[in-house]
């Protein structure tokens, strides 16, 4: 019972960046054969790609096994996944040997707080929706 | 003709036993009502999207970070 409870939980984590990853891969194929926009997509794209569903399911999980003891705020609680998502993202970046255009590396912190926000209200009202679609509490 | 009916009445409670008077397992309403409620967005929500969207427009080459890690 408890391994289908978070495996539930797990598949309701993974949908928001399947679908935005859905978005990314069409708008970067449009902006790449469209109007030959360079880039080295191609090279980091297994972090949306695989590594960002995967961390969405987990703490999911995380999620839904830290609600059965006590109350846990859904949004506070993913609104803390960007500071381990952000840092396995830079990773991935030097792993692929991809030099982030400094303007990026300015705006980063900026970037990082509306991460934090968009992914607080992702948690707070979409993820539930998801989890009680899939009967998770 | 009264006596036919009463035979397909008799028939007819036979084959359909009565069914059980069983009440609700639990009260659903508390459920229903969290669900209503937990849709709602509250103020404060309102602001911090509409000043992460502020910020995005103003600062075009934060987009890309967002799809990057959404």
């Amino acid at each position: 019972m408890d391994v289908r409870y978070y495996l539930r939980a797990y598949l309701a984590g993974i949908a928001i960046p399947t679908v935005f990853l859905l978005v990314f891969v069409t708008g970067f194929t449009l902006a790449r054969h469209l109007w030959q926009i360079p880039g080295p997509a191609e090279r980091i794209i297994i972090f949306p790609m695989a590594v960002l569903p995967n961390l969405w399911g987990l703490w999911n999980v995380l999620l839904a096994r830290a609600r059965r003891s006590r109350p846990v705020s859904s949004g506070v609680f993913g609104a803390a996944l960007p500071l381990v998502g952000a840092p396995v993202a830079y990773l991935v970046t030097r792993v692929a040997d991809v030099e982030l255009p400094m303007l990026m590396i300015r705006v980063f912190p900026v970037a990082l707080v509306i991460v934090v926000a968009v992914y607080y209200l992702l948690w707070k009202y979409v993820v539930p929706f998801l989890n009680d679609l899939v009967e998770v509490t | 003709m009264s006596e036919d009916l009463d035979r397909i009445k008799d028939a007819l409670r036979r084959a359909v036993p009565p069914m059980a008077q069983e009440g609700l397992r639990r009260d659903l309403w508390p459920d229903l009502a969290r669900r209503m409620t937990a849709r709602q967005v509250v103020w404060f929500d309102w602001i911090i999207g509409a000043a992460a969207l502020a910020a995005s427009v103003g600062l075009p080459a934060v987009v890309p970070m967002l799809f990057y890690l959404l």
